[in-house]
């Protein structure tokens, strides 16, 4: 794999040596580019199409970098934290995945794409949130809650999280390190180093990422009562490589992510000892753009290489098994856009993708009785989006043919309309999800599910500098696959269930003066209307989903006290949440109210243009924070950070000229 | 952690194909963005290369956005909004009967069959006015954005910037797309 690496790395340096000589340099980013530079950006014509977000056809929240530098987040999950509708809950051994609106989204119905590379693993189609994924090198995230399968196919049935980093076209340098401590220990330890550089055609970097994360410092206790600390037994490493190039219309991405998970928490019952998971991803993204007459055609390929939720030791006395499958998908696609008049665009593309699965462990077999599990899928998808002057209008549908489970079709309509001061969207979508490699082999009779989710958003102006946003929705899933975990016979597996789902609102708030952003956001879901699935219910409160608040609220405010100093605050708010237990005497865990405060100052540009420094304080009166198992695994709550001091330095050398509007 | 992944020869093959496509490209533009983003940098940038009559000196550097455009949704997201001299700049939707004091003006698309009623309000006011999609030298507007082969380029009416008071740049002159003036 090394060798593979180098040999991609010398072709890419070899190829690009002509161009870095004798050549001016272009740049980007964006918003720091001169009237020059803006000349030579064309104007997109695709189905990416920008648009503002109260015209996209979805309930869309975006993060900006500013946002996320000047919050001093050093983990994606406090930046997804202050995102109205989701909630972290606790899996097993140690791994920590995302609920949206009050379900449980963890296998594969959060699709996280990291500039186009998909970070799903493809054996169960997990996330693993702590410690993971490098923040500072974020330049935008856009939570599109609400699913996403006609236009990105599987995993992304309740929530798309579509990131993008400055990596695309840096051009000079970035490196920023960070250091934070709970009372006894390390919370967190990381540096990043990004170098970039821009010529007449294109682009190449490279960027490595490095992290160590403590999970918490606060005691782990099962339903049984047994508890270990996890200051020195919850160690998330995390690490990142990655090429970047981009010559015209042709671009790649060569990434690798490492992450390993220290844990004793185990299903149910703690352990006599750490065992550690590791997940690898290694991919390749290439793509390139051309086009015939008025229509675009993008066609492209992503292989991935992973090995993800591997333990090679021996079977322990505890029980913690080896599990050492490694996975190949090699996926191609051709994408294609035009603007069949000037207000209507019309964009699709076909895929395919083929999916092998590899036992490594030495007498362990597919439940297909050999070492070699195997699928395809194949799928074209169609939008189109027309603008009248009623309204704009949004049509598209993806038709999927897989391997074992045939055709599904899921459609997205949707309309849009804005005023000066209002807007309004109507939404309906249908989101699937196959089930992935590990649910079949598990449970050879598990078959797909979908949701349906209907959603209305308005939003008002208010004065000159708010803007006012709510939206409620109502979210059906049919035949849900529920994991579950038998503490009885010690095995667990996949079912479909009948129906499961939620309805809600959620309201968004901005306030933008001279030098002050408040954000403020509210949601809330039920589970009333909806019959529900007795994994993920709490009997006596019947219109609640085990481990997600019904009530959420988050606040946030930047000041900018001076031209080179930022202060960042933030609160959050989750109402009563419950836990379950299979024990009889306990049944349900209640967890009261909590209240999360951070703060974070930056100071700019210290001793030198680009030099920042950052001191913020998270959890600062050390409240509780829990990742409550949201469906019957018999799991206690993982604890979260408790109070933690971060202090933070950051450079950014750029080749550009100060804008005219930067600070 | 065991990494000795076999690659296939077919994978193989395909990444070399596709490197060595990379010798075989020509020039072109690197980045592409939505049109009224481009256009909202335009006009922050435009402010660095004009000078405005002398006045009562001002705190602040107000653009009006007059007609329904996508324009205000891009400007107000560029981040700390200011010009050189560290005035913030405040971004408003004006309508066409709106007389409130601006140093700038931008006229979407949408009101061009009005233009000359609203740049009449505006014109020797010391307002830098900005118009799109029009044929410049039969209006009074002081700049023109318009879309030339997939890219967002201007031209400048010297004659209007003059009557309001405006003094132009040599270097945003030679940005212009009417080099003869």
């Amino acid at each position: 794999m090394h060798r593979f690496f180098l040999f991609v790395f010398i072709l890419l340096n070899l190829a690009s040596v002509p161009l870095l000589f004798g050549q001016d340099s272009d740049s980007i980013p964006f918003y720091e580019m001169s009237i020059e530079q803006l000349m030579n950006v064309k104007v997109s014509v695709t189905s990416n199409v920008p648009l503002p977000s109260r015209e996209v056809p979805a309930i869309i929240t975006v993060v900006t970098r500013d946002q996320i530098i000047n919050s001093g987040a050093h983990d994606l999950m406090q930046v997804l934290d202050l995102i109205p509708g989701l909630n972290f809950g606790v899996d097993v051994e140690g791994v920590v995945g995302l609920g949206v609106r009050g379900n449980w989204g963890h296998e594969g119905k959060v699709l996280l794409l990291w500039d186009g590379v998909e970070m799903n693993e493809e054996l169960f189609s997990t996330l693993q949130f702590g410690g993971h994924y490098p923040v500072s090198q974020i330049k935008k995230i856009e939570v599109s809650r609400g699913p996403g399968s006609a236009m990105y196919g599987g995993n992304a049935e309740y929530c798309v999280i579509n990131i993008i980093t400055i990596n695309n076209d840096l051009d000079g340098v970035f490196v920023d390190g960070q250091y934070s401590s709970f009372s006894n220990v390390v919370a967190s330890s990381g540096t990043n180093v990004c170098l970039g550089h821009n010529f007449k055609n294109g682009h190449a970097g490279i960027s490595t990422y490095q992290n160590l994360t403590n999970r918490s410092n606060r005691k782990y206790i099962d339903n049984y009562g047994n508890a270990y600390s996890l200051s020195n037994l919850s160690a998330l490493n995390s690490s990142q490589y990655r090429l970047d190039f981009a010559l015209h219309k042709f671009s790649l991405i060569v990434f690798s992510d490492s992450y390993k998970i220290l844990q004793r928490d185990g299903y149910d019952q703690v352990y006599s000892e750490g065992y550690r998971s590791k997940f690898l991803n290694c991919s390749i993204n290439a793509k390139y753009e051309f086009s015939i007459g008025k229509i675009k055609f993008t066609p492209g390929i992503k292989i991935k290489y992973e090995h993800p939720w591997f333990y090679s030791g021996p079977i322990s006395d505890d029980g913690f098994s080896p599990f050492n499958v490694k996975c190949q998908k090699n996926l191609g696609y051709l994408n294609f856009g035009l603007d069949v008049k000037k207000h209507t665009n019309v964009t699709g593309g076909l895929q395919y993708y083929q999916l092998v699965a590899t036992n490594n462990f030495d007498g362990i077999t597919f439940s297909n009785n050999l070492d070699v599990f195997e699928t395809y899928n194949y799928s074209g998808y169609i939008q189109a989006i027309t603008k009248t002057e009623i309204g704009s209008f949004i049509f598209g549908s993806r038709i999927v043919n897989s391997k074992y489970y045939g055709f599904s079709f899921v459609p997205r309509l949707g309309y849009t309309k804005t005023w000066d001061n209002f807007h309004f969207k109507a939404i309906y979508n249908r989101g699937y999800r196959a089930p992935s490699v590990e649910n079949v082999n598990l449970n050879k009779n598990i078959q797909p599910e979908y949701t349906t989710v209907f959603e209305l958003e308005g939003g008002m102006r208010i004065g000159e500098n708010s803007y006012l946003t709510s939206n409620i929705y109502d979210i059906t899933t049919k035949d849900p696959i529920v994991f579950y975990y038998d503490i009885i016979n010690n095995n667990d597996n996949y079912q479909n269930t009948t129906k499961t789902g939620t309805r809600g609102i959620e309201l968004e708030y901005k306030l933008k003066s001279k030098d002050w952003l408040t954000i403020l956001n509210y949601a809330f879901y039920t589970t009333s209307g909806h019959s529900s699935v007795s994994d993920y219910s709490v009997p006596s409160f019947p219109n609640l989903n085990l481990a997600f608040p019904a009530n959420k609220i988050n606040l946030l405010s930047t000041w900018h006290a001076s031209n080179y100093f930022t202060i960042h605050c933030s609160a959050t708010y989750l109402s009563e949440r419950f836990g379950k237990s299979s024990i009889p005497s306990i049944h349900f865990i209640h967890y009261p109210e909590a209240v999360y405060f951070n703060i974070n100052f930056s100071e700019e540009n210290v001793f030198t243009d680009g030099l920042n420094i950052q001191l913020g304080c998270f959890n600062i009166f050390n409240s509780d924070i829990n990742y409550i198992q949201p469906y019957s695994g018999n799991h206690g709550a993982l604890p979260g950070p408790s109070r933690e001091i971060q202090i933070r330095l950051n450079y950014r050398f750029s080749k550009l000229e100060k804008p005219a509007n930067g600070r | 952690m065991k990494t000795n992944f076999k690659i296939s020869h077919y994978t193989r093959q395909v990444v070399l194909i596709l490197l060595s496509l990379l010798t075989f490209q020509r020039a072109g533009a690197i980045n592409e963005a939505n049109e009224y983003s481009i256009k909202a940098m335009f006009l922050i940038n435009f402010i660095k290369y004009i000078d405005w009559p002398h006045g009562t000196p001002k705190t602040v550097f107000n653009i009006g956005i007059v007609g329904d455009s996508e324009i205000y949704d891009e400007l107000i997201k560029i981040p700390a909004l200011k010009t050189t001299d560290s005035r913030n700049i405040i971004i408003t939707k004006i309508t066409s009967s709106d007389l409130s004091e601006q140093d700038m003006i931008f006229i979407s698309r949408s009101e061009n069959k009005r233009l000359d009623q609203v740049v009449k309000k505006f014109s020797r006011k010391g307002v830098l006015i900005i118009s799109e999609d029009v044929r410049l030298q039969l209006n009074q507007s002081c700049i023109n954005l318009k879309k030339v082969n997939h890219h967002i380029c201007f031209e400048i009416n010297l004659s209007n910037c003059k009557d309001n008071g405006l003094s132009i740049s040599n270097k945003l002159l030679a940005l212009s797309n009417n080099k003869n003036q």
